[in-house]
């Protein structure tokens, strides 16, 4: 006992009790690293090496749980992923997580866990009364109960939210751990590391295969950690895993994967696998993710995952004390701890046997109860042997005990074991370790949509064909016998590395030494308890979902008789479990129920997540910052330093408005609009998408792009166009210009950038082949400063310009190349605010000099930068539309009122047709319009929907909604667009905007043009 | 084929990273770190839209005798033609030799359906060195990096976490990355962070 | 995930990728005598089969090509990828663009420039 070890167990908690469980010797446990945990608030000892589990029953602790729905106590089960009952939340605060399995925590130093869906106590659970009502508690009982009345049904969530889910998630939010994802490729992907997965990775590897081996547990091995009676090549199993994994270790493309669950199978070879990096690390380095995800692209997959022992079903199976044979068996060889002292082995086959053999040799009584009659083998012989008393053709038909197993009721039964023939005996016994025989595990393979069949001989469901470019092994192949899963492996690594287009290397397989047993179960599925059908204890199927076999009786009576319905009306098979020790016990069930075979009735579909997945892991390093990328222009940093606030437009961050000391919003933004009209503003528009188009059909492409004409545009002149769907409706805006006789610089909406390129480049690839235009996007090439207002030619001038302003020599819509401060620049006389209006384009690079050079060259002038919302303001003082403001994808350019932009000539565009169709031209359209609201400091919300009659009864007639609106201070008064129905034709009118509080705003329909009718500022 | 470098003659103006920190995560087991991000500051980058008429000009500049293959790059002295797309192709030059380069591009070009458009300022080019590169890479990009797979010469243009990227493949263990300015300071901090297992470090 | 094969850049996770649904719609002229139900057809209707799919495919994060891919929407197995402009080279491919109820509609027809104006075309080509 080391010194920590006291300090911690024996001062802050009370003393930790002995390992009363734990064999003198042997074990995959290192004796010599003690460690200390706690669960449910007491302390307790283990070693490294231990699983939660194994620890806990190492210190006798059994009861781990309560039980879903009836709150039963509950033990453990099963050794690895299949155990349903055992779940624990792990961690504190923040790094809590529940529904962990016991079986698969790793031990370590302060390892703090508790038990779940128990109140107050483990020991004392009111919820308990569940139980004593279970005959209330039927099949499907939520549905049954909670169906009427229907305005109920928001009470009965409540109360059902309360009660169901599985576990408590952390009590704070934030996850302080580090998840990372990683892509991988592979040739051969092995998803399983027992001993047909390790074979196969081998024989991949000695291949030349690029391989992934991935396994749940700590270490490679799977089920032969757990077998003393075997040897590989004369070795232990141990031994023979070592020699293995090192081979493979030591070559470059093997990537081995401990402590990893491949938990999805997805198309076309694609998987998601989680590593539990650092969660068996008492104090785990800062630089490492706790889990990371991985996503495999393989080329081939072994699907290695083993196979489950299934329960079986009697009365009082669910005790804690009651156990799996081959977890029995793995805790006493695997990890030193002897579950029990007085045990009874209840089986249909021969491997319990060998569970019954090391409870044996490891000190305890044991007695064999066996479904079959006739009893043969070399297994039974040497149980026999050893002085083991076996029943044959018995079956434990009751299990009891109030929180662990105390007596079973043993009696002789029929065939299938669903009759008691003769009175039975009592025994007090203290573990219960029982087989059903085994199931493949073959969720993956079922995730991947291959096909299973139906086993007559072992009693299973295992793959027949694959639908991936995959293979199984082993066990889960239907292959339980070490020998041959072995071979399996081989083969299917051999056949693997094939297939991914390898040499395969000549391996040979070792030679095993194992029991000889038979791998035949008896089919005996429900065990009779000498009570009528449906009476008696509960016998369960499911353990973690409580659905008994009575359930399952009752369900197919009811009309449930697909396998898909019977999973949602008794919860058969669902939640973390998946059905991994349930399944076939239900199916079965089912089948008799229904008088069907077992194949008839199928099995559900295996889902994804194998094993729950952390959402941290699929998250990964998408969070914070780097959740989604944030673009910045190249003068951001002026408005950063000049203490502007900003937007989100898309990813970009655009300066939304420059607050002065002490200034509102309002104030800003009122001081911008008004420096923009009546001396200049400047606005940072580099967002602006920018498409170079070169090509002899350039002008021919825009042509068919836009509404309008473009065939006549003069080089160095500009033209607004407007883009539309196929459908007519608008999808863009922008000026273009004309650079050159094929060369064009068209502009776009800062949020539909890339959608306009890539649409551009739809076209020209898909429908007009013909075409030669090349499109290249040079949106970030240039950075523009948009200078607007009657001084905007002054403040060029102060800033050295090398060109004329003067109208005549530059006139609106027109593009110079200049110099300023010596760098060029291209200027574009174009203007979103009705001013005489340059942008300013220079390359990215002088973007920010370019801006502060005009900042000081206007300070004279008064020169105020203004920022997005100004720059709304402005535009729809001019009544110009915003697309995706004004317009939603189904407003036409006549809806619009820009009638004046649609070429009647033009013998296509993209849209023509469908501007065309008979419902473009109805009159109940929803068409734009300027509201003045009739109290002038009265702004609208925008979203507000307009009606006629203010009093009509809800719901009311209405006739659109509030696109855009603000406080415009040029004109004094608030300034609104609207889109309404049959707007055009209640022009004059007065509509109604009723407001959420009952207040209603009275405005008059008015033409969307509100500040300097007839453009007579244009040129300053 | 050699990487990337920028021996240029380096013009004034900014770049998107001008304004980033040097960065260092320490390599937890010592040594160097196993990611080194240096920007190629102002690499010249001249996008060619064209098809194989393209070539005697190009060739005439570059001295390249072919255009690349797909997904492979071509490289004569500091200039590198990396394949973008069935017509398309990057042209990384020396700095500020692109805007002469350019020039003369379309100059010769003229009679050709062409499009010669300089994109020095659009991308940010970063060059990426040290042990863990693919590793690193392999965290946001789903591209198998295996040098058996992408190796020297090898260019690709894909996705890095949430940011459009080109990558191309230099014989040492090295890669240049090529992306929109905006997204430089994202795939930077991206980059760094990604890298804190094996050490990482901004050099600007 | 699909593995979707670009033609230029070669096999790619469909994450770069987008689908710009079904492939082969011949876009009417925009001077045609279609009815509006008729113009229908190839404005709004879309198939959604159940097994092969000609369908459009971008490779948006790469070389931003289009090309036809036919794909079987159950399986998800991907039968050929074939470039823009042409039609699909397997039986099954085939098979799948003549059953198309599209190819009967007066939309498609419409899409066809009529034979004087074809050979006036390709003279000036």
């Amino acid at each position: 006992m080391t010194k920590s070890v006291m300090t911690r167990a024996g001062l802050f908690t009370r003393a930790a009790p002995q390992q009363l469980s734990r064999s003198a010797g042997g074990g995959r446990i290192d004796r010599s690293k003690p460690v200390s945990f706690t669960f449910d608030g007491c302390s307790y000892r283990g070693y490294e090496g231990d699983t939660l589990a194994s620890a806990l029953l190492a210190n006798n602790v059994h009861l781990v749980g309560r039980s879903f729905k009836y709150h039963r106590p509950r033990g453990i089960l099963a050794a690895g992923s299949e155990e349903p009952n055992a779940l624990v939340r792990v961690g504190r605060g923040a790094r809590a997580e529940p529904n962990l399995r016991a079986t698969q925590v790793e031990l370590h130093e302060g390892l703090y866990a508790e038990s779940q869906n128990r109140f107050p106590s483990l020991k004392f659970d009111v919820g308990a009364i569940n139980s004593a009502l279970q005959s209330f508690f039927p099949a499907g009982f939520y549905y049954k109960t909670f169906m009427w009345p229907a305005s109920m049904w928001m009470t009965y969530e409540h109360v059902i939210r309360h009660a169901a889910g599985l576990g408590r998630v952390a009590d704070e939010h934030d996850d302080p751990d580090r998840y990372e994802r990683i892509h991988a490729h592979c040739d051969v992907l092995v998803a399983g590391g027992g001993v047909a997965g390790l074979m196969a990775a081998l024989q991949a590897a000695r291949s030349g295969a690029r391989v992934i081996l991935a396994d749940e547990q700590n270490e490679f091995g799977g089920w032969l950690l757990g077998e003393a009676d075997v040897t590989i090549d004369g070795d232990t199993p141990a031994g023979w895993i070592a020699g293995v994994v090192a081979e493979l270790a030591a070559i470059d493309d093997v990537t081995l994967l401990p402590r990893t669950t491949v938990f999805g199978y997805m198309d076309h070879n694609y998987l998601t696998l989680t590593e539990r990096v650092t969660d068996h690390m008492a104090s785990p380095p800062a630089h490492l993710p706790r889990q990371r995800l991985w996503k495999v692209r393989a080329t081939q997959t072994i699907l290695a995952q083993g196979a489950h022992e299934r329960p079986l079903v009697f009365s009082g199976n669910d005790l804690p004390g009651v156990m799996l044979a081959g977890a029995v068996r793995t805790y006493i060889n695997r990890y030193g701890v002897v579950p029990g002292n007085r045990t009874v082995v209840f089986t249909n086959n021969d491997d319990a046997y060998r569970t019954a053999l090391a409870l044996d040799s490891a000190g305890a009584h044991v007695l064999v109860v066996d479904l079959r009659r006739d009893l043969r083998g070399e297994l039974v012989k040497s149980v026999r042997a050893a002085g083991i008393e076996v029943l044959s053709g018995h079956a434990v038909t009751i299990a009891s005990g109030t929180q662990h197993l105390a007596r079973v009721q043993i009696a002789p039964v029929n065939e299938g074991g669903s009759t008691v023939l003769d009175d039975p005996f009592h025994m007090d016994c203290d573990l219960l370790a029982m087989s059903g025989g085994l199931s493949p595990a073959v969720h993956l393979h079922s995730q991947a949509r291959g096909k299973l069949g139906w086993d007559d001989r072992l009693l299973c469901f295992k793959p027949t064909t694959v639908h991936e470019a995959s293979f199984n092994a082993g066990a889960g192949n239907g292959v339980f016998d070490t020998e041959k899963a072995i071979a399996d492996g081989l083969k299917a690594g051999g056949a693997a590395a094939k297939a991914a287009g390898l040499t395969v290397s000549d391996t040979e397989a070792p030679a095993i030494e194992a029991p000889n047993q038979s791998w035949r179960p008896l089919a005996a599925w429900k065990i009779g308890n000498g009570y009528g059908p449906g009476q008696g204890p509960k016998a369960f199927v499911d353990f973690q979902n409580d659905v008994t076999a009575s359930d399952v009786g009752l369900a197919a009576r009811e009309g449930y008789q697909s396998v898909e319905h019977l999973k949602r009306y008794t919860t058969l098979g669902m939640a973390t479990d998946q059905g991994k020790t349930s399944n076939i016990n239900g199916l079965a069930i089912l089948a008799d129920a229904l008088g069907r075979e077992i194949p008839e009735v199928g099995t559900t579909t295996f889902r994804m997540p194998y094993t729950p997945a952390s959402i941290g892991a699929i998250a990964g390093r998408d969070i914070g910052t780097l959740f989604d990328p944030t673009r910045l222009t190249r003068m951001d940093e002026w408005h950063r330093a000049n203490g502007a606030t900003f937007e989100h437009v898309g990813q970009w961050m655009r300066a939304w408005y420059y607050p002065k000391d002490g200034e509102t919003m309002q104030d800003a933004v009122n001081r911008e609009v008004l420096a923009a009209r009546t001396t200049a503003g400047i606005l940072d528009a580099s967002t602006l998408g920018k498409i170079d188009i070169r090509g002899p059909d350039a002008a021919e492409f825009l042509n068919r792009l836009y509404t309008n004409s473009w065939l006549k545009l003069g080089i160095g002149k500009c033209r607004y166009g407007l883009m539309l769907k196929d459908d007519g409706m608008v999808m863009d805006d922008g000026v273009t210009t004309r650079l050159g006789e094929n060369h064009f610089h068209m502009t776009t909406t800062t949020g539909g950038a890339a959608g306009v390129l890539d649409w551009m480049e739809e076209w020209l690839q898909t429908e007009w082949p013909d075409l030669k235009v090349y499109l290249t996007s040079v949106t970030e090439e240039w950075s523009v400063a948009t200078l607007s207002g009657p001084n905007a030619a002054k403040i060029l001038q102060a800033a050295g310009i090398d060109i004329s302003l003067d109208t005549a020599d530059f006139p609106f819509m027109s593009m110079r190349e200049a110099h300023i401060a010596g760098l060029p620049v291209r200027v574009f006389r174009i203007s979103f605010t009705g001013e005489l209006s340059y942008e300013i384009n220079i390359r990215a690079r002088h973007g920010l000099a370019l801006w502060t050079h005009l900042m000081a060259a206007g300070e004279a002038f008064g020169l105020t930068p203004y920022g997005t919302e100004a720059m709304h303001v402005l535009r729809a003082e001019k009544g110009f539309i915003i697309v995706g403001q004004e317009t939603d994808g189904s407003v036409t350019p006549q809806d619009l009122g820009m009638d004046w932009i649609v070429s009647k000539v033009k013998p296509d565009f993209i849209g023509k047709r469908a501007l065309e169709r008979a419902s473009m031209a109805m009159e109940d359209r929803k068409q734009l319009v300027g509201l003045r609201t009739r109290d002038r400091r009265r702004v609208i919300p925008e979203g507000a929907h307009a009606v006629l009659d203010p009093n009509e009864e809800m719901p009311m007639t209405m006739l659109g909604q509030v696109t855009s609106s603000y406080y415009s201070p040029n004109i004094g008064g608030s300034i609104a667009m609207a889109m309404l129905k049959g707007g055009r034709a209640l022009m004059g009118g007065t509509v109604y905007l009723p407001m959420l509080d009952g207040d209603v705003i009275e405005a008059e329909v008015v033409e969307p043009m509100f500040f300097d009718p007839k453009g007579e500022r244009i040129n300053g | 084929m050699a990487s990337v470098s920028n021996e240029g003659q380096r013009p004034p103006g900014r770049t998107a990273l001008t304004d980033m920190t040097v960065m260092t995560h320490d390599n937890p087991d010592g040594g160097k770190p196993g990611l080194v991000i240096t920007e190629l500051a102002h690499l010249g980058k001249i996008n060619l839209r064209g098809g194989s008429d393209m070539l005697p000009v190009i060739s005439n500049h570059t001295g390249c005798s072919a255009l690349p293959d797909n997904n492979r790059v071509v490289s004569v002295g500091d200039r590198h033609i990396v394949w973008l797309g069935p017509d398309e192709f990057l042209l990384l030059c020396a700095a500020g030799s692109e805007t002469h380069l350019h020039s003369q591009l379309t100059l010769d070009m003229a009679g050709i359906h062409a499009a010669v458009t300089n994109v020095t300022d659009s991308l940010c080019a970063l060059s990426l060195r040290g042990k863990a590169v693919r590793r690193v890479l392999a965290k946001g990009c789903a591209l198998d990096l295996h040098s058996s797979k992408f190796g020297t010469g090898d260019c690709a243009q894909t996705m890095l976490a949430h940011a459009a990227v080109t990558l191309i493949a230099h014989d040492a263990p090295g890669f240049t990355l090529v992306c929109r300015t905006s997204f430089a300071p994202y795939v930077t901090e991206w980059l760094m962070d990604a890298g804190l297992e094996f050490g990482a470090s901004f050099r600007g | 995930m699909l593995l979707i094969t670009c033609p230029h850049c070669g096999p790619r996770d469909e994450s770069e990728f987008s689908c710009g649904g079904e492939a082969h719609i011949a876009r009417p002229l925009a001077e045609n005598n279609l009815t509006d139900a008729e113009f229908a057809d190839y404005l709004f209707l879309r198939d959604n089969p159940k097994g092969l799919f000609l369908e459009r495919w971008r490779h948006a994060a790469g070389c931003r090509r289009w090309f036809n891919m036919a794909r079987d929407t159950v399986t998800h197995e991907i039968v050929e990828i074939y470039p823009m402009g042409s039609g699909p080279a397997s039986q099954a491919g085939k098979a799948a663009h003549a059953a198309s109820w599209r190819r009967d509609t007066a939309a498609e027809a419409a899409a066809k420039p009529a034979p004087k104006a074809r050979a006036k075309k390709e003279q000036v080509s």
